[in-house]
């Protein structure tokens, strides 16, 4: 990499000891404070899983409380008391189309995604952390987090005819506009902790007035172009006053007198120095063999940014849609993922198939351990947070979208009852689960796409769900 | 084909033509596609999603030229209708080709609606910030390395104009950059007047705005522009800072303008209209140099001679020879022949393949842009990319290629005795980016021949397909070329693979690194093959023998990717006569790079901008 002019390690240097804030004492206004009653927030994450999952090795046996993770859950064993299995859940109008894209692009938005090499680009929806984002962003830094491994690929899959931009996202901050996810650990952390710099609040001042102006001049720009330009010059303007509120925002929360918290600054810290080690330029190229600690670096960003209520709205997406990562790293996998993950039911690829899956819920789970382990008065991390992991279609092999692999951890808190697979009638909506989160986040919709309730009995620890599903 | 020029005899001509045509088409075309082609691509059934009968007219056609490509392809390679069904007389599938040919292929451009397509307010690509930002403010800094990824669409580019997007991270980027990049500026390069006993502070001020807004927003600027960032100015002044630092903050409000950061085209009434002065040289430097006009550029623009055809002519020329061509290389090239890809999608297995070290990698990515950079240089001839009897390479690819004599990590241009290789179908990245970790896929490269050089994609393979293994192992005693031919067996996977196959073949004698090999695990290599056509060929030299006869549709191909690059977005079928005429002068031309760039310069969608009402061909 060249030498730029912008120190990234500068920022790392200049982390101020004391204004890293975790929710507690930094958010809760001071009203709040005073009244004694305010709770933790709770915190929303996606994960996405490229490929689907080895079918005959997902499927948990049971129902109810009284269940047996399968062999692909079971590395959430230590976590079997915090999670949901779902089953049954999927999302109809991606039942069409193509095997990957349609199935990646809308599936946070319960709709069938455009096809297109380009040009008009469409969801047809907000995506369901969005639609939580642009409620309930203002409070934090951050509206949301969207990470991810891999970079989107600039081609069109000309075999099924859809830039492979879509296979690339799953938020949408518009219908026609996914967002852009960060896939570097450094960058991403920059821009969760940078505001902490010293001498970082005065130029922001001076950035606002910058704004101000660009915003005023802009305005001007916008009567001269047509309506097809204007698309364009909106989502600009419209993400200058989403940075317009984060100055506003960070302006805020320096002024206020807070107590820092000793724990999360250190974790903060940690995190900076692992972050360096993984982007030293001696070690770059050897990166590829760094793919967990890559995944695990974007994991702990997602824990910090939770546990520093610096957002509570995230996407994380493990690889793009068709990822072809190559998985030899694990023991008893040669080759790439989207290769093994058709695997035509040969034996041998199916075992590698349920190895590279093993592996996705192993990497979840750390993150569990992470979030469990950090205490918000009574209750823990994991316990305010709903951490959905899942996939857009079931066996890779046959690209099959029903019974998609859906996990729920974490008690949104206190409103799950957690420790339990549901099985619901085939084909019910996934959209139903996006109806009974976002109600969870305090952003509550009559209806998500194709969604016909909420999700049955995820606050009734005594539903079980069908049996013998 | 000639320049159009709108004589009413001419017209009249024309429009006889295309009343015959239409003519010819109710009486000769469509009966013959109704017996041998309705029934499977029809009302009733739409076989790989394929209907044919809802072209009644000439039109029809205009409407969906590719897919009428495909039918002529198919056509010629008589893979339609399929062999087990009935046959058109040759004379019948003759007269069908010659006018399916004529109609696509030599179009008669009064026939078809002229569109210079949707605009799309395009935001300046990373690559493109980048290299304007070099430019603009003389830093090799490449601050964008920051930037999130873009993503691409259209034609398969980074520069796609509707899928480049402008997401808050983004933002806050650019405003983090802006303060950084002026601090390291040179001063000298900023600010050129300081206030003296004759000039003023707010004259000052306004002569350093104005001479570096104009170059930043590529344009002459409104005063009222330079007064709104002049208030900047006033508050840096304000709270005491130096004139300098004053200055700078003001210009910290242009690098985060739209105007510079968007590439701003004002449309001009309610029809398509030429394109200003000032935007055609953006369009220009964007096309060749991923960059902003330069001194020259911006000299001639202003004094409004770009557009005589020999000035223009001049500076593309000029361009091309520039070293700022380079980026050309790296995103056109890289992007077309996906070697770009490299990085984020090979995983050659490591402990097969311990030579595949990052400067290896390095050196395969830089092969393609080194090759394609000097055939720009020397206006060579596009068919050199389907074959050529050198290559440029250093020491780490050298070695793998087996070439003696070249040390060091620069890169030189060396001879090929070995016609095997040579061209980007063997070039060390293209054969390790078609395979998979563990061995080499002939589909894979079948495929990018296809699609990359040919421009013919075959259809997405049917749901549940038979996987073969991941590594050259033999299994149940079949090679996997064996294990391959057993899989063209089947009915509904031949129709592709016999296309797709025979291509991959003929590159088995690369490793999935692309070295050279005589032997897949103790079998000798079998790099023989029949194309769909008929034509036989063995290993690798024989084979690009074949595509070079095939020159036509690789140039067509060609021209299309360009167009789709040079315009921002994917091509329409309104661009099609664009093209193919642009793909015939190309031929006529020797396949000459400058022919194709001037082509495409000149041509009326890179020259022209839609008004506010759509147009009515929509």
């Amino acid at each position: 990499m060249k030498t730029t002019p912008l120190s990234r390690r500068t920022v790392l240097k200049g982390l101020g000891a004391t204004l890293c804030l975790p929710w507690l004492e930094a958010m809760r206004p001071a009203s709040a404070l005073a009244a004694g009653a305010a709770a933790a927030p709770v915190r929303m994450a996606v994960l996405y899983m490229p490929n689907g999952v080895c079918p005959g090795k997902w499927n948990p046996t049971g129902a109810g409380r009284d269940f047996e993770l399968s062999p692909i859950l079971q590395p959430l064993a230590p976590h079997k008391d915090e999670v949901l299995v779902l089953r049954n859940l999927w999302n109809a109008a991606s039942n069409t189309g193509d095997g990957h894209y349609v199935k990646t692009g809308g599936f946070l938005t319960g709709t069938t995604i455009t096809r297109t090499t380009g040009s008009d680009l469409r969801s047809g929806a907000v995506s369901m952390d969005q639609v939580a984002a642009k409620r309930i962003g203002h409070m934090t830094a951050l509206p949301s987090l969207e990470l991810g491994i891999d970079p989107p690929a600039t081609g069109v899959d000309t075999n099924v005819g859809y830039t492979q931009l879509y296979g690339a996202h799953i938020s949408w901050n518009t219908p026609t506009t996914p967002l852009t996810k960060e896939i570097n650990p450094r960058a991403a952390f920059d821009r969760l902790f940078r505001s902490n710099t010293p001498g970082r609040a005065a130029e922001a001042a001076k950035d606002r007035s910058v704004i101000d102006l660009v915003l005023e001049d802009a305005k001007r720009l916008q009567q001269r172009l047509g309506k097809d330009d204007r698309q364009k010059l909106d989502e600009y303007l419209g993400s200058v006053r989403g940075v317009e509120q984060r100055i506003a925002f960070d302006a805020k929360r320096q002024s206020e007198t807070v107590k820092s918290d000793g724990l999360a600054e250190k974790a903060v810290k940690e995190l900076g120095a692992r972050i360096d080690a993984y982007a030293d330029p001696a070690r770059v190229s050897e990166r590829k063999g760094d793919h967990t600690e890559h995944v695990r670096l974007m994991l702990d960003l997602m824990v910090l940014g939770f546990w520093t209520d610096s957002t509570r709205v995230s996407t994380f997406m493990f690889g793009n849609a068709v990822s072809g990562r190559n998985f030899s790293f694990l023991e008893g996998v040669s080759g790439g993922f989207h290769e093994i993950s058709h695997h035509k039911n040969a034996p041998e690829a199916m075992a590698q198939y349920e190895r590279i899956n093993t592996w996705h819920y192993a990497q979840f789970a750390y993150m569990l351990e992470k979030m469990r382990a950090i205490r918000e008065g009574e209750r823990t991390l994991l316990d305010n947070s709903m951490l959905l992991l899942g996939a857009g279609m079931h066996d890779g092999n046959a690209h099959d979208p029903h019974k998609l692999p859906i996990v729920l951890a974490g008690r949104g808190g206190g409103t799950i009852a957690t420790g339990r697979t549901l099985a619901y009638e085939k084909n019910s909506p996934l959209t139903n689960l996006y109806v009974s989160m976002l109600k969870r986040m305090g952003t509550p919709v009559e209806k998500f796409s194709d969604s016909t309730s909420e999700l049955a009995g995820l606050d009734d620890a005594n539903f079980k769900g069908l049996e013998n599903a | 084909m000639g320049r159009m020029t709108f004589r009413p005899a001419l017209l009249a001509s024309v429009l006889a033509l295309t009343s015959a045509g239409a003519a010819d088409f109710a009486k000769e075309v469509r009966p013959v596609l109704e017996t041998y082609c309705f029934k499977c691509h029809g009302a009733e059934k739409a076989k790989g999603g394929v209907k044919l009968h809802e072209a009644s007219d000439l039109a029809a056609l205009y409407r969906d030229p590719l897919l009428w490509d495909k039918v002529l392809v198919e056509l010629r390679d008589e893979a339609m209708p399929p062999d087990d069904k009935p046959q058109p007389s040759a004379d019948e599938r003759k007269r069908l080709i010659a006018w399916l040919d004529r109609a696509l292929n030599d179009p008669d451009p009064l026939a078809v609606p002229r569109d210079p397509g949707k605009p799309v307010l395009h935001r300046l690509s990373k690559r493109e910030y980048n290299n304007t930002i070099r430019d603009l403010l003389g830093l090799d800094a490449h601050p964008a390395d920051e930037f999130p990824p873009d993503g691409g669409g259209g034609g398969g580019f980074d520069n796609n104009s509707a899928t480049l997007f402008t997401p808050p991270v983004l933002v806050e980027k650019y405003l983090a950059v802006a303060t950084k990049l002026l601090a390291a500026t040179k001063p000298e390069r900023l600010i050129v007047a300081r206030p003296n006993p004759v000039l003023t502070k707010i004259d000052a001020a306004k002569n350093n705005l104005s001479r570096f807004v104009a170059r930043a927003f590529r344009r002459p600027v409104e005063p009222a522009q330079i007064e709104l960032l002049l208030q900047l100015f006033a508050q840096a002044d304000a709270r005491g800072e130096s004139f300098d630092d004053a200055v700078r903050y003001a210009l910290r409000g242009v690098l985060v303008s739209p105007d510079f950061l968007f590439r701003v085209e004002v449309p001009r009434g309610l029809n398509a209209s030429p394109v200003s002065d000032y935007e055609l040289a953006s369009r220009l430097s964007y096309f060749l140099w991923s960059s902003m006009p330069d001194d020259e550029l911006f000299r001639v623009t202003h004094a409004g001679t770009l557009r005589q055809p020999a000035v223009l002519e001049a500076q593309v020329k000029r361009m091309l020879l520039d070293p700022k061509a380079r980026a050309f290389a790296e995103t056109f090239a890289g992007q077309w022949l996906r070697v770009d890809e490299l990085t984020t999608s090979a995983q050659p297995d490591a402990k097969r393949f311990p030579d595949y070290t990052p400067a290896l990698r390095d050196a395969m990515l830089a092969e393609p842009v080194e090759f394609f950079h000097a055939l720009v240089r020397e206006n060579g001839s596009l068919l050199r990319l389907l074959d050529a009897d050198y290559t440029y390479v250093n020491e780490p690819l050298a070695k793998l290629y087996g070439l003696d004599g070249v040390t060091g990590e620069k890169f030189q241009r060396v001879v090929l005795k070995d016609r095997n290789r040579g061209g980007v179908a063997t070039m060390g990245a293209v054969l390790t980016l078609t395979s998979y970790p563990r061995r080499t896929s002939p589909v894979l490269r079948g495929k990018w021949i296809l699609e990359q050089i040919l421009g013919t994609p075959p259809p997405p393979p049917p749901p549940l397909v038979q996987s073969l293994p991941t590594n050259d192992k033999p299994k149940d005693g079949l090679t996997l070329r064996q294990q391959l031919e057993k899989h063209r067996t089947k009915e509904e996977c031949a129709g592709c693979h016999k296309r797709l196959d025979p291509l991959g073949f003929g590159l088995e004698n690369f490793d999935a690194i692309g070295r050279w090999r005589t032997q897949i695990e103790n079998q000798p290599v079998d790099a023989s093959g029949e194309m769909v056509s008929g034509e036989k060929f063995n290993g690798p030299a024989e084979l690009k023998a074949i595509l070079l006869k095939h020159k036509d549709i690789f140039a067509r191909n060609v021209t299309e990717k360009m167009y789709a690059y040079a315009l921002n977005r994917g091509l329409e079928s309104y661009d099609v006569p664009t093209v193919r005429r642009t793909a015939k002068t190309l031929a006529a031309a020797d396949y000459r790079v400058d022919t194709l760039v001037l082509e495409i310069v000149k041509s009326y969608p890179f020259q022209n901008r839609r008004g506010t009402v759509a147009v009515a061909a929509q």
